[in-house]
């Protein structure tokens, strides 16, 4: 098993063909380096990935062309350049398999994901269907830039965050129906948080049943609010001293990671003890200020510059962080030392972290173009006919589980050598044996080697006699 | 107990019984290349077996080669013989020979080939050059066995689709032949093999193989619309004008050279001509599950939206709604017009559940569409859904509701629950408590009892008597199948959507009813899991809920692990520090400490690499190079929980204002203090990780002398000693 971690940064702006901008796939808990892009910088949350090793893709818009760039894992150049209406600020990719299935299907050769959503610096949204290439929703949905888009897990809501202040939440299956007679384009938004007073930076969406999925938003008003998604509620608000930049959270919801301008990365636990009994931070609706922490007691103060990047690991105890100067940390969250650390030379804009198993990375063939290929973004959003709506998509195979015990197996053979002895089926056409004549040869076989047998005995009763 | 190789030999001369042979053989396979004499003598004589004029003894050959081919070595020096062996036993395979001996054969020769398949030299010695008469010979014995014998073309094609190409025609020949015969009264497998091995033979072609494949799966679609296209002579289509829109647009044109079938003859004053709508229809219908779920192993262009207005186009010609034309006198033409279009819809389900399988996520597109469609197809009386029309039915809507079921579980949230209420409805008329009576017996019923008023002696009341006092004898059973796709059903409904009050309080009602009687009806008071995971799943997603479900659902399995959890919440344990200074003086501490390993940190970096953490810092310039920079790997002292159980300790005390906790300060400082510490200092931090509330409690228990059944965790201490 292997955990990768991806890093993109900014870019340097002078360099407008992003000669000098790499991308990198990095194992968190070693040091090998499993993939580099090139020519890959983004604006901040301006990169989605769907996975480590052959197969699979990166999605990295261009932060300062109307384009976004299509990556294949194993291959370290740009394979495709996808024009789009405007330049994008955010991306986000929703995978095919919105839920666990039943039947058990084989990736296919390239993992295609579904949709691909953008957000602009004029606060538009995007979706693309990637399996068709068409546009299937546009529309201004904020009056400022977008700062980032993402799905929930499951696919169910699609969030955006943006500089003006507000935080909206959109059912998908609303936004993709548009084949439904009743289909509105004017979408309303499933909820719209207005609390911040200034732009929110950066949010997280927990995993989870979805009763229970909450969002947490970030703000530079230096605010962390806590929404239940399907209640629609805010939950807590915690108050920092300084700004926020970028927030994480724990994979069992124990602590909550705030980076922050100062370079400080806060830890605000979401429980207390009270007298032996962990309870819960705050009660519902509370406004929590969370004081300075002179003594760094729950401070991480890796970076000398402003956090723009966390990601926590699979085990919750790295937490992974990225800032403005560049540098990628792997922290031990509970020792708060640094355990690994990366460096490129601008913004820290993207970090993600992938678990993979160890063979998704030692494959090396890439796949022909033709299944590579995705076919062109649309630009302009078209009434589409339900009829011709088509997709590119290799079909999976379900997985057969031929290997039938070894058990099975001998019982049906012993089972056909049944038959074959009773005589059931008649047997044969290449034989002319029947079965009288195989009656009297078994009768004169036994009789022989019942004679055999005798004279064996004998002998070896004389032989023991002798001994 | 198995035998030696030498006394398995020896039996293969003249076996008596193959079967511990095999065993022996089976488990004795990697001890039989210590000897190669023995193998080679091994072989010998299954070859000789095989050459046997005996069915039975070219049997035992050909089972024991099936075994013996698992073994390498055994493969390599005589895998050509064995294939040899095996065609020729194929070569003279007729009618007369016995299947048992067919099926071996050809079982065995499909083992050798994946045997051999993947490895490049065995296969340019034995695969390549015997491919051409292997295919040849499956194709003439095609039916002796087809399922089997298809089933195994359709592996050879898929992956040797260049060595296949000659035979390709003569494949689709035969496929369509029995496409051609009584398609649809063929068992399951046989035509799930048929239809997949049609839709894998565009795999054969040299170039453009998935436009190949899109104009035969096309050439499907559109004959199935053109036969649909028939029942406007049947069914007064000029009612639902977005039918007739679909069903005549230009994408569904038939091209005559692509019909894979005949034109139909049918005869409307003949109506059993009918019948042969709905046996062509199931037989497309199949090729179409076919072209959905068979994997190509490249890009192909699906056409998505045809395929669902494919479905409409089915769903929509509903006799529910549409009437049967007025020309149509005959009242058996109009019944069975009625029962075909249902028949027709049962026979398309599968068409939905291969799209939501292989789709998934494009399927959310039309997820409201599909959903409103497939509600027609339930019958209603006036405003109720026809609980007499669903039962005689059940069929086709147990068919349904799987199918509503699989595609409602794309999603995680559906807010539409007025959609659903139809099908929850239906559901629940399946499962009710039955009556083996039908409608004209229970107005005998009622005339038996008027005409007891008479006191006269009515012959026909006798029968009647035993179902007016016993009537719990006439109780129908459901059938197992329609109730766990009803269940399958509620469980997908009740976990994404909150239903109306009367339908959440139905299956609510339902719910506990099956698992008191599942209960109380079992020896050991258990219940299926089906059932165990519906009861969870409604105290989970509570839905509609005035008052909650969670006390019965205790009541009933408060033994189950996660409503424990439920109803006795924990938190999950925080990651914490403490400082190597809080531990204990005594030296036995001290050792325990070294040796023993905190289980989170350590295992998990074990998965991760097999290796722990490396604490040294490594930096990565902007090439992707490695810096190294000289750090010493500081000593990681790690705790046991046992240790952690007699030093609690616990985040800050208070959240609200992050008080200092009274836990020993550890260190927090700037890189480079990390840095320098992680050199120098005694004060290593330690991982360790707090308890929850119910590990304390046990831990109260035991200091003050109580019993209790928390038990301390085993500590191998030579095992780990030398991770130090």
């Amino acid at each position: 098993m292997e955990e990768v971690i991806f890093y993109v940064g900014q870019g340097d702006p002078t360099d407008k063909q992003s000669q000098e901008s790499y991308a990198f796939a990095q194992s968190v808990h070693g040091s090998r380096q499993l993939q580099m892009f090139r020519n890959a910088d983004c604006a901040k949350n301006g990169a989605a990935f769907t996975g480590v090793g052959i197969g699979e893709k990166a999605f990295i818009a261009s932060p300062n062309k109307a384009l976004i760039n299509v990556y294949s894992f194993g291959k370290d150049g740009i394979d495709q350049r996808m024009p789009v209406p405007e330049q994008v600020n955010c991306l986000a990719v929703l995978k095919m398999n919105t839920s666990p299935s039943d039947q058990s299907l084989n990736k296919p050769s390239y993992r295609t994901p579904w949709l691909l959503a953008a957000g602009s610096k004029t606060g538009k949204v995007y979706i693309w269907d990637i399996l068709s290439g068409e546009l299937i929703f546009a529309k201004d949905v904020h009056y400022q830039s977008i700062t980032k888009i993402a799905f929930s897990k499951c696919g169910t809501f699609l969030i955006t965050g943006s500089e003006d202040s507000r935080c909206l939440i959109f059912k998908t299956i609303e936004l993709v129906s548009i084949f439904n007679k009743d289909h509105d384009t004017n979408v309303k938004p499933y909820m719209s948080i207005t609390d911040h007073t200034l732009p929110v930076t950066d949010f997280y969406v927990s995993n989870g049943l979805i009763n229970d999925v909450s969002l947490y938003t970030v703000s530079i008003d230096s605010t962390l609010r806590v929404y239940n998604i399907t209640t629609r509620q805010l939950m807590h608000t915690f108050v920092l001293s300084s700004s926020i930049e970028c927030v994480t959270v724990d994979p069992c919801g124990r602590n909550m990671y705030l980076g922050l301008t100062n370079g400080q990365i806060r830890v605000v636990p979401m429980f207390k003890v009270n007298n032996m009994n962990l309870e819960r931070a705050g009660k519902f609706g509370e406004i929590l200020t969370v004081p300075n922490d002179p003594e760094l007691q729950n401070t991480l103060t890796a970076h000398d510059s402003a956090v723009s990047q966390l990601e926590v690991s699979l085990d919750g105890m790295s937490l992974i962080s990225g800032d403005v100067n560049g540098n990628v940390y792997v922290s031990d969250i509970t020792s708060k030392q640094i355990v690994r650390s990366f460096k490129i030379s601008t913004a820290i804009t993207h970090i993600s972290a992938i678990v993979c198993p160890e063979e998704a990375i030692k494959n090396d063939l890439v796949a022909d173009k033709r299944s590579r290929l995705l076919p062109p973004l649309k630009r302009v959003l078209q009434g589409l006919d339900q009829v011709s709506y088509e997709v590119n998509v290799e079909i999976p195979e379900a997985q057969t589980h031929s290997d039938i015990s070894f058990q099975h197996w001998l019982d049906a053979q012993a089972s056909d050598e049944l038959s074959f002895k009773i005589g059931t089926t008649s047997s044969t056409g290449t034989t002319t044996t029947t079965s009288s004549e195989d009656g009297q040869k078994l009768a004169k076989l036994s009789t022989a080697y019942a004679e055999l047998k005798a004279k064996y005995d004998e002998l070896l009763a004389d032989h023991r006699a002798l001994l | 107990m198995s035998l030696p190789v030498a006394v398995v030999i020896q039996q293969l001369q003249e076996p008596d019984s193959v079967v511990p042979i095999l065993k022996s053989l089976y488990t004795n396979l990697n001890a039989l290349c210590h000897s190669k004499a023995e193998a080679n003598h091994l072989v010998s004589r299954t070859l000789n077996l095989m050459s046997a004029h005996l069915a039975y003894k070219k049997w035992c050959g050909v089972v024991i080669t099936e075994v013996l081919v698992k073994n390498y070595e055994i493969l390599s020096g005589s895998g050509l013989k064995f294939v040899n062996a095996l065609l020729k036993i194929l070569e003279t395979a007729n009618q007369s020979t016995d299947i048992k001996l067919f099926n071996a054969t050809v079982r065995c020769l499909n083992k050798v080939c994946d045997e051999i398949r993947g490895k490049p030299t065995l296969t340019r010695e034995i695969l390549t050059p015997k491919l051409p008469v292997i295919i040849q010979l499956y194709l003439n014995t095609l039916d002796l066995n087809p399922e089997l014998i298809i089933e195994s073309l359709y592996n050879l094609m898929s992956h040797h689709p260049t060595t296949f190409r000659p035979f390709a025609n003569k494949l689709n020949s035969r496929l369509v032949e029995y496409l051609k015969l009584d398609f649809s009264s063929f068992p399951s497998t046989l035509k799930f093999h048929i239809s997949r091995t049609y839709a894998l033979l565009p795999i054969i072609e040299k170039t453009d193989a998935d436009k190949v494949w899109s104009n035969k799966l096309n050439g499907v679609i559109n004959e199935i619309v053109d036969i649909l296209s028939i029942f406007k002579d049947l069914i007064d289509f000029s009612q639902d004008s977005e039918l007739l829109s679909l069903i005549s647009n230009p994408v569904f044109k038939v091209i005559d050279d692509a019909r894979i079938f005949p034109f139909l003859q049918i005869d409307i004053s003949k109506p059993e001509t009918l019948l042969q709508l709905s046996t062509r229809l199931e037989t497309l219908f199949s090729l179409l599950v076919g072209f959905i779920s068979t994997s190509l192993g490249m890009c192909v262009k699906f056409p998505l939206g045809k395929v669902i207005s494919l479905m409409e186009i089915i769903f929509s010609i509903n006799t529910h709604y549409l009437p049967v034309k007025r020309d149509i006198r005959d009242e058996k033409a109009k019944a069975l017009t009625r029962s075909i279009t249902i028949k027709i819809q049962e026979s398309s389900l599968p068409i939905l559940n291969a799209l939501t399988t292989t789709f998934q996520g494009p399927m959310i597109i039309y997820l409201t569409n599909i959903l409103l469609v497939l509600e027609t197809s339930i019958p209603m009386n006036k405003k109720a859904v026809d609980s007499e029309e669903v039962l005689n039915n059940e069929q086709f809507t147990t068919k349904l509701l799987s199918t509503v079921s699989k595609i409602l579980q794309l999603v995680q949230l559906y807010q539409e629950p007025q959609q659903l209420v139809r099908f929850v409805e239906a559901a629940l008329i399946l499962v009710e408590p039955r009556i083996n009576v039908n409608g004209s017996s229970s107005s005998n019923i009622d005339k038996a009892n008027n005409t007891k008023k008479t006191k006269k002696k009515n012959s026909q009341a006798i029968p009647m008597a035993d179902l007016l006092s016993h009537s719990h004898l006439f109780d129908g059973e459901i059938p197992a199948e329609t109730i766990d796709t009803v269940r399958t059903f509620v469980n997908s409904v009740i976990t994404r959507t909150e239903l109306p009050s009367t339908q959440h309080y139905k299956i609510m009602r339902y719910l506990i009813i099956e698992a008191v009687k599942s209960t109380h009806f079992s020896y050991n008071n258990s219940m299926s899991s089906e059932l165990k995971r519906l009861l969870i799943n409604a105290v989970t997603y509570p839905g509609f809920e005035k008052v909650s479900l969670l006390p019965i659902v205790s009541s009933i399995m408060g033994d189950d692990p996660l409503i424990s959890v439920f109803n006795n919440p924990r938190f999950p344990p925080v990651p914490q520090l403490i400082d190597k200074s809080v531990e204990s003086d005594s030296e036995e501490e001290e050792e325990e400490e070294e040796t023993t390993v905190l289980p989170e940190t350590n295992v998990l970096s074990d998965i991760l690499n097999k290796r722990t953490f490396e604490y040294a810092n490594d930096t990565v310039d902007t090439d992707g190079k490695r810096l190294k920079t000289e750090q010493k790997v500081p000593q990681i002292h790690l705790q046991d929980q046992s240790e952690s159980i007699s030093s609690l300790k616990y985040q800050p005390q208070d959240v609200l204002k992050f008080k200092e906790s009274d836990t020993p300060k550890v260190a927090a400082k700037s890189p480079h203090q990390v840095s320098n510490e992680t050199n120098t200092s005694k004060h290593i931090p330690v991982t360790q990780m707090s308890l929850t509330p119910s590990h304390a409690s046990t831990d109260a228990g035991e200091a003050s002398g109580d019993e209790s059944d928390f038990e301390m965790p085993q500590i191998d201490i030579d095992g780990d000693s030398d991770q130090e």
